[in-house]
């Protein structure tokens, strides 16, 4: 079995080892040249590379498609799913060995990814937008979450494929359910935890903001996209002093920093489980049906 | 051929005329995604995989070739009836989407940037452009390796280089003006792309932030560059009102882009024997 994964899905394994030793090169240049550099230098050269890693969200997608999509979609079209579970390699063991697998390869290679972003980040310490918890491309693309986030990926376009059993939908649906799976996460991901209350002003390094809101001076909350009652009739240029004057403090919700590695754990358990109930069906309903 | 057109390719339009009319809906429900905006440039490759790549592959894949090309209708007819009818569909499914995200841009309380890399190659103009130019992406590579897998990955890779070349070679569609640093720091106007920056000298050369820092090789960065008299800050910017030029400019790129790729695919199947 491991011979015959090799073989059929050598193409892929070697373009996204391909890919990623790339990525890694041009990772490693661009954060060594940062070395040195004065703040506004520093951050120059972040935004310009920052622009690209901002779309790290999407790469998982890719696995889906082209190792996901594909793994019983195209034998199941080929008809060639008739030849290759008719062997003596019985149709579980099969699915459970290339699933597991490639299921590895995945996630280790999405490990991989992480641990060069994070490499990667730590070369700009002092740039605010190199966050790599208030910053959602950044949050799902270091630590462990990436890996979960390509075996996710993997396991919803397997599952799809062997439900659809064509190609080109399998692909359509794997990209729409990736897509909304990905904004639910964004949504999500700042109630992981119950968030911390400040009412100091100071700053919060690294922390992830979920909401502000101002606190009146007989103490109580206004939400900060409502209207305070004092300042109703104050126009948008004179709103904030007024609310300053009125002796309102602003109030911030917010995840603190060391959160980090617990979030990134609750967004990986919960994409694992995810992973699990997509392929588990499909599993259980290819190996019970007539070839 | 019109009727055929149709029929093979009804699932595909349905799909992305309902996804449009979806992102529309969020415009007018005021819920629109925010965190999305950043991924926004990748969408014209949805294109290219899924109504480029096929029109040949699949045709190609399953062997149905045969049958079609050797019907009453010619394959140069074949081809140009496909280009055409797809071809339109594509670009106006560009141009709506474009208006629906200037939309979204619009509606945004923190004012986006419609300039600004994530969003310029999905509005106005040029988002019908890249529509048609990654359909015409698919369908040559398509044509030239005739399967489905390598084809889409192929336009996936040369869609990534397309983009990245594009948000480098967007800032060199004009000269850029200049802003200096005065007394109240670095003004900026509204609305404008700023493309490069960097430090002034005593003697009024604009350095970059790479010279200024090779310059001073070595010591302290802050001090310095103080000593060296680089206390003013320059910006390079493309104001506002180069947002149409610049969409049009980018437009014709894309144009001549997409006849060259649909000239190759045309090579392929017309005069390539099976």
């Amino acid at each position: 079995m491991v011979w015959l994964t090799w073989r059929q899905h050598r193409a892929q394994m070697l373009v996204t080892a391909g890919l990623l030793a790339a990525l890694g090169v041009l990772l490693l240049v661009h954060g060594l040249g940062a070395d040195g550099l004065p703040g506004e230098a520093l951050n120059a050269r972040f935004q310009s590379l920052y622009t690209y890693i901002s779309w790290l969200p999407v790469v998982p997608l890719l696995v889906g498609l082209f190792w996901g999509a594909p793994l019983l979609a195209r034998e199941l079209e080929r008809g060639t799913h008739r030849l290759a579970w008719t062997q003596s390699v019985t149709r579980r063991r099969w699915l459970t060995g290339k699933l597991g697998l490639l299921g590895l390869v995945v996630t280790v290679a999405g490990l991989a990814l992480g641990a060069m972003v994070s490499a990667w980040l730590t070369s700009f310490d002092g740039v605010d937008a190199a966050d790599r918890f208030g910053d959602t491309a950044l949050f799902g693309g270091t630590g462990v979450a990436v890996g979960a986030w390509w075996l996710f990926a993997f396991a919803l376009g397997a599952a799809v494929g062997g439900l659809v059993r064509k190609m080109l939908p399998a692909f359509a649906m794997t990209i729409v359910v990736f897509v909304l799976v990905m904004v639910a996460s964004f949504q999500a991901r700042q109630d992981y935890a119950e968030p911390l209350r400040t009412v100091a002003d100071g700053p919060l390094p690294g922390a992830l903001i979920t909401g502000s809101a101002s606190l009146s001076p007989s103490g109580v909350e206004v939400a900060g996209d409502a209207v305070v009652p004092e300042c109703a009739t104050a126009g948008r240029e004179t709103y904030l002093s007024c609310i300053e004057e009125a002796g309102y403090e602003s109030v911030l919700y917010y995840q603190p920093a060391d959160r980090y590695w617990r979030f990134q754990w609750t967004e990986a358990g919960l994409l694992v489980l995810l992973s699990v109930l997509l392929v588990g069906p499909v599993v259980y309903r290819v190996a019970r049906r007539p070839v | 051929m019109l009727w055929l057109t149709w029929r093979q390719h009804r699932a595909q339009t349905l799909v992305t005329v309902a996804l449009i009319a979806g992102a529309a809906l969020l415009l007018v429900l005021d819920a629109v995604p925010f965190d999305v905006i950043k991924s926004l440039p990748v969408v014209p490759v949805l294109v290219g995989l899924f109504w480029g790549v096929p029109l040949l592959t699949r045709e190609h894949e399953r062997g149905t070739d045969c049958l079609v090309w050797t019907q009453s209708v010619a394959r140069s007819r074949w081809l140009v009836v496909k280009f055409a009818a797809l071809g339109t569909a594509v670009t106006l499914s560009g141009l709506a989407f474009g208006a629906v995200v200037l939309g979204w841009t619009e509606a945004s309380d923190t004012p986006m940037d419609r300039f600004s890399g994530e969003v310029f190659g999905v509005t106005g103009v040029v988002s019908g452009a890249w529509f048609l130019a990654m359909f015409a992406l698919g369908a040559a590579s398509g044509a030239v390796l005739r399967r489905m897998l390598p084809a889409m990955a192929v336009t996936i890779a040369v869609f990534a280089g397309l983009v990245v070349g594009a948000f480098l070679a967007r800032e060199h569609y004009a000269e850029p003006e200049v802003a200096v640093s005065g007394s109240h720091g670095l003004v900026v106007p509204d609305g404008a792309l700023v493309t490069g920056s960097g430090v002034v000298n005593a003697a009024g050369e604009r350095l970059t932030w790479d010279e200024a820092m090779s310059a001073c090789a070595g010591a302290e960065p802050v001090s310095c560059m103080r000593d060296r008299g680089y206390v003013r800050q320059y910006n390079l910017y493309q104001p506002a009102d180069r947002y149409w030029r610049f969409q049009w400019t980018e437009t014709g790129l894309l144009l001549i882009l997409t006849v060259v790729l649909l000239g190759v695919t045309a090579r392929q199947v017309v005069s390539r024997s099976r």
